[in-house]
């Protein structure tokens, strides 16, 4: 399943470089309860509760970063699993800073697998696309709140 | 069956359902319903990749959740040897894994716990890292050089399981060639699930002498006992499987499941009784599953509309294990039953099977082994033939039944037909409909653009396995028993080999006893599924029960009636010779006045039995039947289409059955409405689809379509009577009958209101898109 967006924030390109290089704060941007914390200056781990459609519980949640150019590219790759399912995403991210204003591109492939699958694409995207706005628009609320 | 007075509630007669009485006060005693004292209960980790390799299984974080007890894994059955089981066609399946997982839904590991809730906190806490692998869903890329093998635990080097094939290639080929007319068709029949309303589950209790009892939800409970038997080295009759009630079980509730072994296994190490429910998820995705073959089928004619010969290649999707609950004899079931109703001259199947990643499958599911499948491309195949010939596909039909008169008729591919009147069903079901006049309405409808199609099907079914010179699971013979036994009082205990799972055994077993000995089926209690007290069977599945432990109980009956008259010549004071079974009682010949009953018979074997005799009025039977019986029928179904969106609406469907004698002609009609709508649901709405990935896409009553009332229509049903010549009161099964010919009736008649289109198949179900794409395919819309 393929996702992608845009968002734009009022910060320098460096500082939203940073903040998404920083998994806790990045992931602390969830909607959902969650509990992340770093592993190592590239991984990271922890839970998240969640659901799509009937399917709702804790899932596990590992993450890497798999690619940085600073302030322009981040390649982050993420694995959940929780009741029976699975999740694959490998996401891409591209920064770009023009007047006063970063935007950020975000793309990838989600892969899922057990019962979270048999939902259907049309319903898990939509789920992934609202979880995601939510998401993007904690973090920039977060960047432009200083 | 002649008798001037019937005995009340004897064959024929459409008494109410003896067991309705509990059933429709919500009385019925099921599996979840077992509660004992402090019981236990299992859930399951499944796996979310459909092939993998399990890298960690850590239980330590389950294990801290209050209330679990402990986390079973495959290592731990493993150290116990019990990691695989024997499925029912002697391939292995695993009950938990050790390495490697091989379908989505996978059972992993079980746990434990106090409840519930608890069970299923701990599944979520156990942590398993897996390795995704390369996938196998589709079983023709599995059969190519190069494809990941499957199955390399058994030394294979290929996804190839077996190769099974009969009748007479050569001639088949050279009829073929020398047809005038050759129909060659591709259908796919997709998998389904039997989704019975109660989910697989069990309750695994060892009592303080050891002795395991098993409440489960069991079609066959005595073979289930011998395979744990053979299974776990417990001694056999320190086991005890119970069948209580059950909601449905069409053939998904033969096999064993991991999920019993398991909780037998926590029952044994926690010393507690362990209870395992399946949830929907689990019973859609993991248990298994029925049909799932692609079929390639030639049938050659000729010009004048006679057929010739059948050719048929098929490749069966048996998932990862071939768990087919089929005679062991044939691994395709009895899918040679193919040449239908017609004489085939010559013909020849062969059938390929392939492993896949995905759950075991094969079950009959309400199609007496691979039954469906078979009527479903004969019935296709001479419908779309009679099209290609420019023939009314009822026509054709009539042109080719085999004639009564040529029973009992030995088939192409080696069955011995017991009886039929396949032209007189068909006859009465187009008089039923009115089939000329749909005809010319058709007719009228084509001039203006519309769309109404008439299908046919006329299957002729193959039920009542044994015998058991030619049949057998696991090596135990098929056969099927009744113990009757009369109680002083003229009461009776009767307890059969087979299992109801709301056939109404309870009923129609106690009409044939009550026909066989004279006395009131109300006072006749039949008992059935508990392997310490019921006679040796082989249980309820593939419409077998009225043609074995129905037959069971008519001989045991009989042999009771042989030692009854003997203490009837006793009571009524003259020589055995001179005593004559009449109008359900014993009369001395020609006197008809000087008579006893069955009851006052029994009173006497307990209080005035001859002496030198045994007292007592009991017998038991094992009863193997000579052949198989062949219930047929013709079915007719109209449907209208909407061309703008595809939707197809059944108008009217007549179906007309011949079951042979009737023992209680409601209870049939509602095995036949049953089935019809469990034919309906597969024809247009039912299947499992996988991804690319092996996720099962219909995991869930949101994307299995059953089909409710709204959707079904109203079935017209009708009866001719063509008695087995070979069944003891000549009746023949009918619970599957319906599923069988059903799916090709409704899609021959969707196919020939697309005729003018050109379209020749849509592989079921047919979903409103897939008719309006078939619709507009031409149009480029």
């Amino acid at each position: 399943m393929h996702v992608e967006g845009d968002f734009r924030v009022r910060a320098t390109a460096d500082r939203v470089y940073r903040f998404f290089t920083d998994p806790v704060a990045f992931l602390d941007c969830l909607d959902d309860p969650h509990e992340i914390h770093a592993v190592d200056a590239d991984h990271f781990e922890g839970t998240v509760t969640t659901g799509v459609a009937f399917i709702r519980g804790t899932f596990r949640v590992r993450g890497a970063y798999t690619a940085r150019t600073p302030s322009t590219t981040l390649g982050v790759k993420l694995q959940g699993s929780g009741l029976g399912s699975g999740v694959d995403a490998d996401l891409s991210l591209a920064l770009a800073e023009a007047g006063g204003e970063t935007s950020l591109h975000w793309q990838g492939e989600v892969r899922l697998s057990g019962p979270v699958a048999t939902l259907g694409e049309r319903v898990v995207k939509g789920t992934v696309d609202k979880k995601a706005a939510g998401l993007f628009e904690n973090a920039r609320r977060r960047l432009e709140g200083g | 069956m002649a008798d001037a007075t019937p005995v009340p509630g004897g064959i024929g007669q459409s008494i109410v359902r003896k067991e309705d009485a509990r059933f429709i006060r919500g009385k019925g005693n099921y599996v979840d319903d077992v509660d004992l004292p402090g019981m236990l209960f299992l859930d399951l980790v499944r796996s979310p990749y459909a092939h993998a390799k399990i890298t960690a299984l850590r239980k330590e974080k389950a294990l801290q959740v209050p209330g679990v007890l402990a986390v079973i894994t495959g290592a731990d059955l493993a150290a116990a040897k019990l990691a695989w089981m024997p499925t029912l066609m002697s391939d292995t399946q695993m009950v938990l894994p050790t390495d490697e997982v091989m379908f989505q839904g996978q059972e992993v590991a079980g746990v434990v716990a106090t409840d519930r809730y608890s069970a299923a906190d701990g599944v979520a806490a156990v942590e398993v890292d897996y390795e995704p692998l390369p996938v196998v869903i589709d079983p023709f890329k599995a059969l190519e050089p190069g494809a990941p093998v499957l199955r390399k635990d058994k030394g294979k080097t290929d996804n190839h399981i077996w190769h099974w094939e009969v009748g007479d290639k050569a001639a088949t080929d050279k009829a073929l060639k020398e047809s005038a007319v050759v129909l060659h068709e591709k259908l796919y029949i997709p998998r389904i699930h039997v989704a019975s309303i109660e989910p697989c589950g069990c309750v695994a209790q060892v009592d303080v002498m050891g002795k395991l009892t098993v409440w489960m939800t069991t079609q066959a409970p005595h073979a289930i006992r011998t395979v744990f038997a053979l299974v776990s080295g417990l001694p056999e009759n320190q086991i005890r499987i119970i069948s209580p009630d059950i909601g449905g079980g069409f053939g998904g509730k033969v096999p064993v499941y991991p999920g019993y072994v398991i909780a037998v296994v926590a029952a044994l190490t926690t010393g507690h009784p362990v209870k395992w429910i399946e949830d929907r998820t689990g019973n859609l995705t993991s248990d298994s599953f029925a049909r799932d073959y692609h079929i390639e089928a030639e049938l050659g004619a000729t010009k004048d509309g006679k057929l010739t010969a059948l050719r048929v290649k098929t490749l069966a999707d048996h998932g990862y294990t071939d768990a087919a609950a089929n005679p062991s004899k044939f691994p395709a079931g009895l899918f040679h039953i193919i040449t239908g109703s017609y004489p085939f001259a010559t013909a020849f199947v062969e059938v390929d099977a392939a492993y896949t990643n995905k759950p075991p499958g094969g079950i009959a599911y309400r199609c007496s082994f691979r039954v469906t499948e078979a009527a479903y491309t004969i019935e296709r195949l001479v419908e779309n033939m009679a099209h290609k010939l420019g023939m009314d596909p009822a026509e054709l039909r009539l042109k080719n039944f085999i004639p009564p008169e040529a029973f009992p008729f030995k088939s192409a591919l080696g069955w011995t037909y017991d009886s039929g009147n396949y032209a007189g069903a068909l006859q009465k079901a187009m008089q039923m409909i009115g089939y000329d006049a749909l005809r010319r309405e058709q007719a009228e409808k084509r001039k203006r653009g519309e769309l109404m199609g008439i299908g046919i099907s006329s299957f002729t079914e193959i039920v009542g396995a044994g015998p058991s010179r030619q049949f057998d699971i696991l090596g135990i013979k098929m056969f099927d028993s009744a113990e009757v036994r009369i109680h002083p009082t003229g009461k009776v205990l009767a307890r059969l080999g087979t299992k109801s799972q709301g056939q109404g055994h309870e009923t129609t077993y106690a009409q044939i006893l009550a026909e066989e000995l004279g006395i009131p089926a109300e006072h006749i209690s039949i008992e059935e599924g508990d392997t310490d007290t019921a006679p040796y069977g082989l249980g309820t599945y593939a419409s077998r029960s009225t043609p074995t432990s129905g037959a069971a109980a008519a001989m045991a009956a009989r042999k009771i009636r042989e030692k009854a008259a003997k203490i009837a010549a006793h009571l009524l004071e003259v020589s055995p010779d001179d005593i004559e079974w009449k109008d359900h009682k014993f009369q001395v010949k020609g006197v008809p006045g000087k008579s006893k009953t069955m009851a006052e018979i029994a009173f006497a074997a307990y209080t005035n039995h001859p002496q030198g005799m045994e007292a007592g009025l009991e017998a038991v039977d094992y009863y193997d039947p000579p052949n198989l019986t062949y219930p047929f029928g013709s079915y007719i179904c109209v449907v209208d289409i909407d061309k703008e969106t595809g939707q197809v609406k059944v108008r009217r469907f007549v179906a007309v059955d011949d079951c042979g004698v009737i023992i209680n002609p409601m209870i049939v009609d509602g095995q036949i409405h049953g089935g019809l709508t469990m034919g309906f649901a597969p024809a247009m709405l039912e299947e499992i689809p996988y991804d690319a990935e092996g996720n099962n896409r219909a995991g869930s009553f949101l994307e299995y379509l059953l089909p409710t009332a709204v959707e079904t229509p109203k079935w017209e049903t009708g009866k001719t009577t063509t008695p087995s010549p070979h069944h003891p009161f000549g009746a023949k099964g009918v619970g599957e009958s319906a599923t069988v010919g059903a799916p090709a009736a409704i899609v021959n008649a969707v196919i020939d209101a697309l005729a003018p289109y050109g379209v020749t198949n849509i592989d079921i179900p047919l979903s409103a898109p897939k008719v309006w794409k078939a619709i507009h395919a031409k149009d480029g819309r």
